[in-house]
């Protein structure tokens, strides 16, 4: 079946290949985010819980959560679609060659895209499993479930966004400005640490421009039962399926341009 | 000492063109101070009678230290000594591996140096600084720390078979190290084993000692204290990758 110019057959070929390479990699990959959840959980928990008690009328570690969510899929996607990206297409030259079968570029991309977001996934579910049973820091697990895939689309809008510097970047080393002067900013400056409304002006405008506001305005209402209105949601889903599909298109666009070079 | 400087002069010639590259971490600084200053600030204003944005500034000068240092004493060592066998082919020459070693120490220590003086005019913009004496004795315990550092970094460089090797250091010492080393919150927080355990962090003895001086409070003791566990560390690390790096160039 082709929907958009996406041959599904084609999509669960390379689903599957990506499949078998994280058959190789899931145990590590998930001992570290089970590592790596504790000692945030455990440090947070401890040390910034003990100087700030609350924020935004909930416990600190209630509120923190859902912001930590939140900010797995922008390291692990921007990741993915940067030096991953870099090191299949350019360094091991497996889009050449995956492009040298009936598989078409806008069904790679797809498929990375869906492999990346869905690796996020036993880190996302370790968290909640860990801040939900330890620390009884989700208050509603019928809202953490419905989180699930509103976080899925987030991965798909960073990941878009990524590959769209990855697109314009010649040097792996060049990578570093992506971390520097996007993926930091917007992890400090989302309110994954502490509530906007208390933000100077400037800084609440700034937030506005970073998708992970958006995911986070989504997420933490419903991880912790707080009130949402309508408009927000509709427009906060609205930015994140316009950021993954202006990525996607603009990338693709680009990246044809590039492998016709 | 002469082999050691044109060591240290040929990792810089080949260390420039990425220069740009590893002075931009210095533009974080200003936005990790700005979030957790002016976001944070005002769930956490105090902590003990500090701001809450002082509080963290010399955290984090220790923690860029440590970012900037661990990633060029690991995976770029390694790929200078064993991928491109830079090393192998300077040990061809008069040059011994302990010149190879302390020429490399010391461009790392100017690079770490320079960098730390970038965060000066942060701190003046964010008025956390004192004053240029202050931030300038602090140059000299973190000299031990970079140094103390780097050698820990070669250690493990000495010991990995491929870059890889170097992966889980991220989720098993780094992300350990960064939480628990006073950097965002007082250690007293904590657990009192972990209160413990954080003495084998080099990050936490340079917070103890240059989080007082840059408020102008120089008490000897506490310098002079965390100064002799971060040098005998050094002295440590340095010997054990030594004899590391020996072994495997004689194999």
């Amino acid at each position: 079946m082709i929907v958009m110019g996406i041959d599904s057959r084609n999509l669960q070929s390379m689903l599957v290949r990506f499949g078998l390479e994280y058959r190789q990699l899931w145990k590590v990959q998930i001992f570290r985010d089970l590592i790596d959840r504790l000692l945030y959980l455990f440090a947070f928990g401890f040390g910034m819980g003990a100087i700030v008690k609350t924020m935004d009328g909930l416990p600190y570690i209630d509120f923190l959560v859902p912001g930590i969510a939140a900010s797995t899929g922008v390291f692990v996607m921007t990741m993915a679609m940067t030096y991953g990206v870099w090191e299949r297409s350019s360094s091991y030259k497996l889009y050449p060659a995956w492009l040298a079968t009936p598989i078409r570029l806008p069904e790679i991309i797809l498929a990375e895209l869906i492999y990346a977001s869905l690796r996020t996934l036993p880190s996302i579910l370790i968290l909640f499993a860990l801040a939900g049973i330890w620390l009884q820091a989700i208050p509603s697990w019928s809202g953490a479930l419905l989180a699930l895939p509103v976080l899925m689309l987030a991965n798909l809008a960073f990941g878009a966004i990524a590959l769209c510097f990855t697109v314009h970047i010649y040097r792996p080393l060049h990578f570093a400005y992506v971390n520097t002067l996007w993926t930091t900013p917007m992890f400090l400056f989302s309110g994954v640490f502490f509530d906007l409304s208390h933000a100077p002006a400037a800084l609440w405008w700034l937030s506005q421009a970073m998708p992970l506001t958006h995911v986070i305005g989504l997420v933490r209402p419903l991880m912790t039962g707080q009130e949402m209105s309508l408009v927000k949601v509709v427009f906060d889903l609205g930015v994140l399926m316009a950021l993954f599909a202006g990525g996607y298109a603009y990338a693709i666009w680009r990246f044809k341009q590039r492998l016709m070079d | 000492m002469a082999p050691v400087f044109a060591v240290f002069y040929r990792s810089l010639l080949g260390w420039r063109p990425f220069a740009f590259m590893y002075y931009l971490r210095a533009l974080e600084m200003p936005l990790q101070l700005a979030c957790f200053g002016a976001g944070l600030a005002a769930m956490a204003s105090v902590v003990g009678n500090q701001s809450y944005a002082s509080y963290i500034y010399p955290g984090l000068i220790v923690l860029y230290l440590w970012f900037a240092v661990i990633m060029e004493a690991t995976y770029v060592t390694f790929t200078k000594a064993f991928y491109h066998r830079i090393w192998s082919a300077i040990l061809a020459t008069p040059i011994t591996l302990p010149q190879i070693l302390l020429g490399e120490q010391l461009l790392a220590l100017m690079k770490a140096l320079t960098l730390t003086l970038l965060f000066w005019p942060v701190g003046v913009y964010f008025n956390l600084v004192a004053n240029f004496q202050d931030f300038l004795f602090i140059l000299i315990p973190l000299s031990i720390m970079i140094l103390c550092l780097c050698s820990f970094g070669y250690l493990l460089c000495s010991l990995a078979k491929n870059e890889y090797d170097f992966d889980p250091l991220w989720p098993l010492l780094s992300t350990p190290m960064m939480l628990t080393s006073g950097i965002f919150y007082p250690v007293s927080t904590f657990p009192e084993w972990v209160q413990h355990v954080v003495w084998i962090s080099p990050l936490y003895h340079g917070v103890e000692i240059i989080r007082p001086v840059l408020q102008g409070i120089y008490d000897w003791p506490v310098i002079v204290g965390h100064s002799l566990v971060l040098m005998a560390m050094w002295l440590a690390f340095s010997s054990l990758a030594y004899y590391q790096f020996k072994r495997r160039f004689q194999e």
